[in-house]
């Protein structure tokens, strides 16, 4: 009966304190918004960073008479080894015309196809470092038919320490803006339950359990939370839409956003208004 | 300090046999279940009629809903409340403010009445209409206990009465 009890109180209070229930609200949507973006930004750095790490692979130059099957049978055996594409001579070729079409004449010069048939050899995560790089690719120059092996060494570390440095600094970012929003949504709910501190007054008074007093204001935080979670969703959704109209490609896995927005705004809620409830339960 | 609201700086305050100093968190409900408190402020809720601010009292603490209505219309018949029930505090005088106000702490039969300066914003005629009901109250066998200034509210209620001067009990008559 005191979750119901507390639960129809609660909508009271929203229904009779709406101005301050729709400028609590506010607050909250415009905090978890700012959170949205954020998060927004660094899944957005965390698909690139993925997308570049897929890139690293290592390419084998075949001689002309190579057994490719042999080779690629071997190579897959290798440890470390995800995948094994064969690139024809005249694939190569195909992609090179492709990749240069306005200069295409460029290629007319030689009278034969001077690009040799090739591996792209690409590796499991954990070997996509510059150690596992040269490891494989000393294994491959073993094998007989390979001519040469080329991979990025230095620049994939590189990378790896950049893309390190902005992933730890984006984490120390969002864990310092997730506090911050669970303050804002804590000291807005707060100025809502000051506007109430007679009720709570008279609930201690006459005897409520201070979980009974609590079900209203954690009610209220939840249905603040959710709420704000759907308008801040509705806002990066627009920011999203604006945004790759500029910039081509956003990734913005929606239905995660908006579970994610909802649930994280009910857990702010309920902690905020645990936090500012706790204050007058004495 | 009767209801916990406050700490003793030192000693103990027993009510009803219990050591508050002793007195768990959790069951400090119970032990305000058991005792009513009434203000000079009254302390009601603007936003509720007088049905609903009585009934809050039972509400909040668990009231089998089948009790309550028999309750509050027992209370309200016999502080002549009942036509005022769905009047809102602003419609009502100061007077059946307080009658409110001790319903409300009645509502849930408690041994001992706290009140403190009940009759510090009332006029006269009304001021004498709560110390008859607190009298019944009394009479009836519940333990009120009143904080006043006012000499001639003690004068008039020739019951016990204990003189508290800056913290301390000066006397007990």
């Amino acid at each position: 009966m005191g979750l119901r009890i507390g639960i129809r109180e609660g909508i009271r209070t929203i229904t009779r304190n709406s101005s301050l229930f729709l400028l609590s609200l506010l607050v909250t949507s415009i905090s978890l918004f700012l959170l949205s973006l954020f998060v927004l930004v660094t899944v957005n750095l965390y698909h690139a960073v993925k997308l570049l790490d897929e890139k690293i692979e290592i390419i084998a130059f075949l001689d002309d008479h190579a057994n490719v099957q042999g080779l690629m049978k071997n190579i897959s055996k290798i440890k470390g080894v995800n995948d094994v594409i064969f690139i024809s001579s005249e694939q190569a070729l195909k992609d090179l015309q492709n990749e240069l079409k306005e200069t295409e004449e460029v290629l007319n010069v030689f009278e034969k196809n001077p690009l040799p048939a090739s591996l792209r050899i690409k590796l499991e995560h954990t070997f996509r470092n510059r150690k596992g790089l040269s490891e494989i690719s000393n294994k491959v120059m073993l094998l007989q038919g390979v001519k040469e092996t080329i991979y990025g060494g230095e620049l994939v570390d590189q990378l790896k320490k950049i893309t390190n440095m902005i992933s730890a600094f984006d984490a120390g970012l969002l864990i310092i803006i997730i506090f911050s929003v669970i303050f804002v949504i804590f000291q807005t709910i707060k100025l809502t339950i000051f506007a109430r501190s007679t009720e709570i007054e008279i609930m201690r008074l006459v005897g409520a359990s201070n979980s009974f007093i609590a079900i209203p204001f954690t009610f209220e935080g939840i249905i603040q939370g959710a709420l704000g979670g759907i308008i801040a969703f509705l806002l990066t959704a627009v920011t999203v839409r604006i945004t790759t109209s500029i910039v081509s490609v956003v990734y913005f896995p929606r239905l995660y956003f908006l579970a994610g927005s909802i649930i994280f705004g009910a857990i702010f809620g309920i902690i905020g208004s645990s936090a500012a409830i706790r204050r007058f339960l004495r | 300090m009767i209801y916990k609201d406050e700490e003793p700086t030192k000693g103990t305050v027993k009510v009803m046999g219990q050591n508050l100093r002793l007195l768990k968190k959790k069951d400090l409900p119970k032990l305000r279940r058991k005792i009513g408190v009434i203000f000079q402020d009254f302390k009601l809720l603007p936003d509720r009629t007088l049905e609903e601010n009585v009934l809050f009292a039972l509400e909040v603490t668990d009231t089998p809903p089948r009790n309550m209505k028999k309750k509050l219309m027992e209370i309200l018949t016999y502080l002549r409340l009942s036509h005022k029930k769905y009047s809102f505090p602003y419609q009502l005088s100061g007077g059946e403010q307080q009658k409110v106000s001790i319903a409300r702490a009645l509502v849930r039969d408690p041994y001992i009445l706290l009140a403190d300066e009940p009759t510090g914003n009332l006029d006269s005629r009304s001021s004498q209409d709560i110390l008859d009901i607190l009298l019944d109250i009394n009479y009836k066998g519940t333990t009120v206990i009143m904080a006043t200034h006012n000499l001639n509210v003690v004068k008039k209620m020739k019951k016990r009465m204990l003189r508290i001067e800056n913290g301390e009990l000066v006397k007990d008559k």
